[in-house]
């Protein structure tokens, strides 16, 4: 399978983006890890395929003819998205684990103005596990957290609990990490793009 | 614990969290944990689920959210309510509507068509379809030309077509969730018209096999569930493998197809990607059909009645009856059959000026759709698009304002209600509503063009992508109303 | 400026790929191998979060001899002259305990030193007390004793048994990955143990039976299998022998009777065998059954016989050699399984290769050298030995049986008597205390090696930082040893000079079949390899058995129930003890104490008991509470819970402040295997009583005396 990728012929198999990435070119993707099913929730990584304004991660290549990720609709809407982003964030610093600083690094880069929207955010702070803390100021309810542990552990432990603009990363339906089924895999930590979830005291 | 032949456990979830909601009032941790155990979900996705739907409450005590803050009874002197657990009851036609749902009153049947003439006896579409043979049964669907009555109007032969080509064991699901404010057809339908719909259903259980038969049905919409009910019951060897009536707990998302499967499995209500579509793997991982109730029970028609009444020299026509669910200013408000294609103005016509104040818009096709100014009440109501702008016939749910309405104060609602609907999976629905509402609400519009191409363009679902339609029609039509 | 190492987890035997991330030496972050076919991208607390002990301040920085008492610090060269003059007057009466968390080139190496230079088989490690039971019923039954299958065929499975293990503890990721193939193929599980771990949550059938009970268990699974008419009679024609006098022993009970000895309901029990031997189609893969088990089965005085067992009931139903199938001890240690394949066993060279025939010839040929040939003590036979004098002198790597043997005052007395003791280790620990000689080694963060798993995968342990302190490899001490000792005996100091591990392994794999198509050069450019790998093109084999087993045919071995422990409860006694492991420790403890997140989460010794035992005692939730046995107590917090059953008490055996486990077990065992019943004794549980009686608390001296 070919298709034409900002002008250039490449070969794809998986999606899009697997095709983007494969072909070097940046291009935001806050919710999709490379070690984790697609899941389609933060809208950032969106281009045009044939016309169309498309999630890269979730749209099969084989689906796709001709792809632009630089168009200017392509790049006003994503810079929009991260800009709706950026305003779900309070803290957006880069302590924390191995993604921590993608969520500002992508937003930068795209050109997203921090200021657009007045920041609207929860502030909840679990820190009663020693080996992470929580901080809601700095979520993006990207999801990837809990696709690490739901998919890729099958622990279940945390999740995207309520719904609409009420929805927050919570411990499945315990007050804190310690008190939950939670067995401390930090592989949601491994996976959050933000500092929301970070590894304490680092090797101290 | 019953379990449904052939499903995972976890089908069991949302019937027994509607179930324990009932009988407590509300859910308790200890509850969904209980649940969740009993049909082995995992804790914290039994969570993320049980709290996405609106309907279900978390804490003992609190009212229902007190009336009913949609926009026909908002036009009809309503308050607009701000409490979340604020729900349209269904009653539009007798808005301003507080209290619980009900049966649906016979007399709001203002104009029946082939649908809602008196309801059937005896299963003869049903014979003739067995008789026929699944292949020619589906021809004839296909040469009627019957498409999805849920809005999107896909051709249900080409559906089914591509359902059965997986060669897979299938499920059969009728979404009757109908949680559109200003719509109540399905209620309607289900509740004075069972047999109707009860021998589509049959019809297509003949067509497709089934390996497993769904109705997902709104929690609150007792009444339709149980008149539906008792037809299944007496309809006894018509249903070999069963059929499954499920409530829900509400959501105007449900009406996205991968969503309602999500809570069909007991998942977080939320759209899955696609592909896969639903045809290749939806329920549990099976080819899946899901249909509207009134595309069903059109089938009955077509198998008692032949292709004729769905044939039109006019194609945009073509296809049959439409249930239209008229609210809002209007005299005679209710449900009126009418031809696809029926110009707008026949309806409005038919439905008729309350107190003698002039129609002045119209919202088609609910929160997803669009305004329309009285200067585009010519036109006629095909699927798909009214107007550029946003309007749609979709599920035919027409909310009605008149001169004495506050226009502003309407889209305000739709955006409201587009707001509080999201399910919060993707960013640009779930933050960039919430945005919209303030920007509307202060009046300052500045950037909000942009704002809503963000959300229309961006999002994930149909719930984002369209709740644009009324605020840019809107503008549209009245462009000083935001200046 | 940080750095990323790929490496292997120094902790549990599911060997997940880990990327260690360094700055300044120091370990930083811990992060998954999403290519790793043995983890995927996934791992548990241990792996991610346990690692900063590397750093911690007790790591031992220079060697210790003990003068005058004391321990105290001393140069590399006084140290090893020292271990090598005293190492050479005690040949005869010397033994050995290797790591099984070290290296597989640390193991060879300390081996052929052993066998080399000591001119003895008295060398073991840690199998013994956990899996040898298991291991010598395989060997006797297949011919083999590693693990048949693979993680991948728990995913492929339609059945999973699980027996006597709680692998959401103890291999969490093999874990994860059956909670995938339920979650996401509708696997079925059955959990057979005494106690109601956490995958029972997804469990199909939980069979909490009463301890030591497996051969009833078994022979019952059998009779209700043999009842429907579900042997697999084609399987049993074709690949074994020994089936009609199995049958008879089976045929003498019901599956009543059986039902009835293990506490079960019989429907259940027949339930279960038939859901295993019948496992459901789940989708176009050919259904199998895995056979996973742990400790709970092995650590009894009827150890060996529960293992028979459970191996008969695998070949009865032919529920091995497929895609999907097969039998599973999990393996405890890190490289539990290296360690044997590299030769740390009393009777087997590298590779299981027995003394007999023509075996001894390429080491001998290869070495320069004659090698010993009356098998060696088994670890639990040398401690024992002590007392009659046959060892004298001991080199323990890695371990620290004083804290892992049964009984441990009395052990601690037996060590205590030795005329000469080397520990060699990253902690000051119980053991190291005591020793002569102590010499610094390096953690796995600090060299070169390969572990290998528990499906037989052989993974690049690499050196991610500079060694702590003088801290050195565990085969490079040792091989500095041995050529302080080669003059002496004849022998070439070349056998003991190695440019670097990747010259150790090449030496193993030239002398062990299994291994013989592996290199370095291999493990780092395709990543893990399982063997069997004969030669350098074979891709390695993930599950056993397919055509023959080793020995041939399988073989049915016929046993029937013995009385379920040595030890059973009494009116003074009247508990019953059972031991296992937790989460966030790991082992006895010596590595997990000294992570500091991890004694924050789990900083006091559980004591499960049931509700109404505890109400009995007066006792409520998080009391601290005393634990006897004949030969010790223990303290600890109360959790009550009625994951344990009535009348019995569980407490993992971490070493938390001065309690351990073991000070309450009793040390009988197994005959066969040797192994301690660790699973099993008689406890009093009491409310603890104010002060008074706390300065009793238990403990280990801290000097010789
Ligand atoms: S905690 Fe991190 S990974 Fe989880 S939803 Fe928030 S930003 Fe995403
Ligand atoms: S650390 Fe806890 S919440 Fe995070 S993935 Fe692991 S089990 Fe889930
Ligand atoms: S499961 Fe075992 S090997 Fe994997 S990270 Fe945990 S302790 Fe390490
Ligand atoms: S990466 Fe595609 S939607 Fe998030």
């Amino acid at each position: 399978m070919s298709l034409i990728l900002n002008g250039d012929e490449v070969e794809a198999g998986g999606s899009v983006l697997d095709a983007v990435l494969a072909a070097g070119i940046e291009l935001p993707h806050l919710c999709k890890d490379d070690n984790l099913p697609a899941i389609g929730a933060c809208r950032t990584c969106l281009v045009e395929a044939d016309g169309r304004i498309v999630a890269a991660c979730s749209f099969p290549a084989s689906m796709a003819k001709r792809v632009d990720t630089e168009t200017k609709t392509a790049r006003r809407i994503r810079r929009g998205v991260l800009e709706l982003t950026l305003a779900m964030q309070a803290e957006r610093g880069d302590e924390g684990g191995p993604l921590a600083g993608e969520t500002a690094s992508t937003a930068s880069r795209e050109g997203a103005a921090v200021d657009r929207f007045a920041v609207r955010t929860g502030r909840a702070v679990d820190a009663t596990s020693p080996f992470f803390s929580f901080h809601e100021a700095a979520c993006i309810l990207c999801g990837r957290c809990v696709v690490a542990c739901q998919d890729l552990q099958h622990i279940s432990a945390i999740g995207l609990a309520g719904r609409g603009r009420d929805t927050r990363v919570t411990p499945g339906a315990a007050d804190t990490f310690r008190e939950s089924i939670c067995t401390s895999c930090g592989s949601c930590v491994a996976a959050c793009p933000t500092s929301a979830l970070r590894p304490r005291g680092g090797a101290e | 614990m019953s379990q449904v032949a052939g499903l995972p456990l976890r089908f069991r979830f949302l019937p027994l969290l509607h179930e324990a909601h009932t009988r407590d009032g509300w859910l308790s941790r200890e509850a969904v944990e209980t649940i969740a155990r009993q049909v082995r979900i995992p804790l914290a996705e039994a969570w993320e689920a049980a709290t996405s739907f609106p309907e279900f409450r978390f804490a003992a005590g609190g009212g229902d959210g007190g009336g009913c803050g949609g926009l026909s009874c908002v036009v009809n002197g309503a308050p607009p309510s701000e409490s979340v657990h604020a729900r349209c009851r269904f009653r539009c036609f007798e808005a301003p509507v507080s209290g619980g749902e009900d049966d649906f009153p016979e007399e709001m049947i203002r104009l029946a068509g082939r649908l809602l003439a008196p309801d059937i006896t005896g299963w003869d579409g049903l014979r003739a379809a067995s008789s026929m043979g699944s292949a020619r049964a589906l021809d004839m669907i296909d040469r009627a030309g019957i498409r999805g009555r849920g809005g999107a109007y896909f051709p249900a032969a080409r559906k089914w077509r591509a359902a059965l080509g997986q060669g897979r064991p299938l499920a059969l699901v009728i979404n009757a969730e109908e949680g559109e404010p200003g719509v109540f057809k399905d209620r309607a339908v289900l509740c004075r018209r069972p047999r109707r719909f009860v021998e589509g259903l049959a019809i297509a259980v003949s067509v497709l096999r089934p390996a497993v038969t769904v109705i997902f049905i709104n929690g609150e919409a007792a009444p339709a569930r149980r008149s539906v009910e008792t037809v299944i019951a007496g309809a006894g060897e018509v249903f070999p493998g069963g059929v499954e009536v499920v409530p829900g707990g509400g959501g105007y998302v449900l009406g996205e197809e991968t969503t309602l499967l999500n809570a069909l499995e007991g998942r977080k209500p939320a759209p899955r990607l696609r592909p896969p579509y639903p045809v290749e793997s939806g329920l549990f991982g099976m080819p899946t059909v899901v249909n509207n109730v009134e595309t069903i029970a059109n089938l009955s028609i077509l198998f008692r009645e032949g292709e004729a009444p769905f044939l039109d020299p006019d194609p945009a026509a073509a296809g049959g009856s439409k249930l239209f669910s008229v609210s809002g200013r209007v005299a005679r408000p209710g449900l009126y059959e009418m031809p696809l294609g029926t110009p707008l103005r026949v309806l409005l016509a038919a439905a008729g000026e309350k107190d003698g104040a002039a129609f002045a818009a119209v919202l088609a096709g609910g929160p997803s759709g669009g305004f329309l100014p009285a200067s585009e009440f010519h036109r006629r109501l095909v699927p798909g698009l009214l107007h550029p702008t946003g309007a749609v016939t979709g599920s035919g749910g027409m909310v009605v304002l008149d001169t004495t309405s506050d226009l502003r104060a309407a889209v305000l609602e739709t955006a409201r209600f587009n707001a509080r609907e999201s399910c919060g999976k993707c960013t640009p629905c779930r933050e960039g509503l919430p945005r919209v509402v303030e920007s509307l609400a202060e009046g300052h519009t500045e950037g909000l063009d942009d704002l809503l191409e963000v959300v229309g363009a961006a999002s994930l679902c149909g719930l984002g992508q369209m709740a644009p339609g009324p605020i840019r029609s809107a503008r549209h039509f009245w462009p000083e109303l935001f200046s | 400026m940080t750095r990323q190492v790929p490496s292997t987890c120094p902790y549990c035997g599911v060997g997940c790929g880990i990327v260690i991330s360094v700055a300044g030496e120091r370990i930083v972050w811990v992060d998954d191998q999403p290519g790793n076919l043995s983890s995927e991208g996934m791992l548990c607390v241990k792996g991610r979060f346990g690692t900063t002990f590397v750093n911690h301040r007790d790591r031992l920085a220079t060697p210790l001899i003990r003068r005058g008492g004391e321990l105290q610090p001393a140069s590399w060269d006084e140290a090893l002259d020292l271990v090598a003059m005293r190492f050479a007057e005690h040949r005869g009466r010397f033994g050995s305990f290797a790591s099984a968390k070290a290296t597989n080139e640390d193991a060879f190496i300390q081996q052929k030193f052993v066998r080399l230079v000591m001119g003895t088989n008295n060398i073991d490690h840690c199998t013994r007390l956990c899996h040898s039971p298991s291991v010598e019923a395989m060997l006797q039954q297949f011919g083999s004793g590693a693990t048949s299958n693979s993680y991948s065929d728990y995913e492929a499975s339609s059945c999973i048994m699980l027996v006597g293990c709680d692998p959401g503890s103890n291999h969490p990721v093999i874990a994860s990955r059956m909670r995938r193939a339920i979650d996401t193929r509708g696997t079925r599980l059955i959990v057979v143990n005494p106690r109601r771990i956490d995958m029972c949550d997804r469990a199909t059938i939980f069979l909490q039976s009463r301890p030591g009970t497996d051969v009833s268990l078994f022979n019952g699974m059998a009779r209700a299998i043999l009842d429907a008419g579900l042997a697999n009679t084609g399987f049993i024609a074709a690949r074994t022998e020994g089936y009609e006098a199995w049958l008879a022993a089976v045929r003498e009970v019901t599956v009543e009777q059986c039902a009835e000895v293990c506490g079960v309901a019989a429907e259940d029990l027949r339930m279960a065998a038939l859901l295993y031997a019948n496992p459901p189609q789940l989708d176009a893969r050919e259904p199998g059954s895995c056979l996973v088990w742990g400790m709970g089965v092995t650590q009894h005085t009827n150890g060996t016989d529960n293992a028979h067992a459970l191996l008969n009931l695998a070949l009865f139903t032919g529920q091995l050699g497929r895609p999907g199938s097969g039998v599973s001890p999990l393996r405890g240690q890190n490289n539990v399984q290296g360690c044997g394949d590299a030769g740390c066993i009393p009777d087997s060279l590298p590779g299981y290769q027995r003394y007999d025939e023509a075996v001894p010839a390429p080491f001998e040929e290869l070495w320069g050298g004659g090698l010993p040939r009356v098998p060696g003590l088994k670890a639990t036979d040398m401690v024992e030995q002590i007392a009659g004098g046959t060892i004298r002198a001991m080199y323990i790597v890695g371990e620290n049986p004083l804290l892992s043997e049964p009984n441990l005052h009395h052990a601690t007395e037996l060590i205590r008597s030795l005329d000469f003791l080397v520990v060699q280790d990253l902690f000051l620990h119980e053991t190291a205390q005591l020793a002569d000689v102590v010499l610094p080694a390096c953690s796995f963060a600090e060299k070169d090696g390969t572990f290998t798993n528990s499906e037989r995968r052989v993974q690049r342990v690499r050196r991610a930082i500079a060694p702590v302190g003088e801290s050195r490899p565990d085969w490079e001490i040792v091989c500095d040893i041995a050529r302080r000792m080669c003059a002496h005996s004849g022998l070439d100091t070349r056998q003991f000079s190695y440019s670097g591990p990747a010259e150790i392994f090449a030496e193993m794999a030239r002398l062990t079949p299994f291994l013989r198509g592996m290199s370095y050069e291999r493990l780092d450019r395709e990543g893990g390899l399982q063997w069997p790998c004969p030669e350098p093109g074979h891709p390695g084999t993930s599950y056993l058995y397919g055509e023959s087993f080793p020995r041939g045919l399988g073989k049915f071995v016929p046993v029937r129930q013995a009385a379920a422990a040595e030890e059973l409860p009494d009116t003074e006694y009247p508990l019953i003890l059972n031991t296992g492991r937790m989460l966030y420790h790991w082992h006895g403890g010596t590595i997990t104490r000294r992570v500091e997140a991890l004694m924050e989460r789990a900083g006091a010794l559980p004591v499960a008991i049931h509700p109404d035992d505890a109400a009995a005692a007066g006792i409520v939730e998080n009391d601290t509470v005393v634990l006897f046995s004949r030969r010790g107590r223990v303290s600890g917090a109360a959790v009550l819970t009625d994951s344990v059953r009535a009348g019995s008490v569980f407490i993992p055996f971490v070493r938390l402040g001065e309690s351990a486990a073991n000070f309450l077990t009793n040390s009988a065992y197994d005959a066969q295997s040797r192994i301690p019943e660790y699973k099993v004794c008689a406890v009093r549980i009491e409310k603890k009583r104010e002060r008074k009686d706390a300065a009793g608390a238990p403990g280990i001296g801290r000097e010789r005396a």
